[in-house]
């Protein structure tokens, strides 16, 4: 049961940081969503038919954790890179 | 809650796990070689790699081989992400704008930047000021 948990928690990681990557500048922000809500239900549904409703807790909750961690590291990234580029359009 | 886990071997928990681990490298090295933004049906082929019909083929259901592929696709995966940050941060021709935008120097000490389109030849010139750290021009 552990190991299977694990295994959900694995497999939600990738999913959410993956799930990062979609709707970057979209002008449809509502079909972003509900993509990416149909993404996770999709996949929650291979890991219960894998796995067992057991692991669907697990799996969902890495699945958001990553994805917001992709989402802060890719703001924290280009708040970097602005901060850089005004520091050098200041010199 | 009772646990009906199949027993699995160790050599076939290992091979479940080298499994994930190579899936889960091939997935990040197939997306950072990505042409374009992620598209739905981009997310509709990972899933049926990452978690189609090849792993539900694969493993028994409730056996315990997933939780190893699962925990071996998270490491490749990352592994991945984590040999990208340290090869970038030594490397003098990338920063951390790279994953941003993917912009890169050139060997002849112009910016690359791809996404802002394909150049004709040898990528897009960006004037290079010539003494950034000499103060105002």
């Amino acid at each position: 049961m552990l190991l299977r948990s694990l295994g959900g928690i694995g497999l939600g990681f990738v999913w959410g940081w993956l799930l990062g990557l979609v709707g970057r500048g979209t002008r449809r922000p509502i079909f972003t969503r509900s993509f990416l809500m149909a993404a996770v239900l999709l996949q929650a549904i291979v890991v219960i038919a894998v796995a067992g409703w057991a692991v669907t807790a697990p799996f969902a909750l890495s699945c958001g954790f990553a994805y917001v961690m992709h989402m802060l590291w890719r703001r924290q990234l280009a708040v970097r890179h602005q901060a850089r580029r005004t520091s050098k359009e200041d010199l | 809650m009772t646990d009906s886990s199949q027993a699995a071997t160790p050599i076939q928990l290992a091979g479940a796990g080298c499994f994930g681990l190579l899936l889960g490298w091939y997935l990040y090295m197939i997306n950072r070689y990505r042409k374009t933004d992620v598209q739905i049906s981009d997310l509709v082929t990972l899933l049926g790699v990452i978690g189609g019909g090849a792993v539900l083929g694969l493993f028994p259901a409730r056996s315990d081989l997933f939780g190893a592929y699962g925990i071996g696709l998270a490491a490749g995966f990352f592994l991945y992400f984590v040999v990208l940050i340290i090869l970038v941060r030594i490397s003098p021709n990338f920063d951390a704008d790279w994953f941003l935008d993917g912009r890169r120097t050139l060997p002849n000490g112009q910016i690359f930047v791809p996404q802002v389109g394909v150049p004709s030849s040898g990528g897009i010139a960006m004037e290079v000021k010539p003494d950034v750290e000499g103060g105002k021009h």
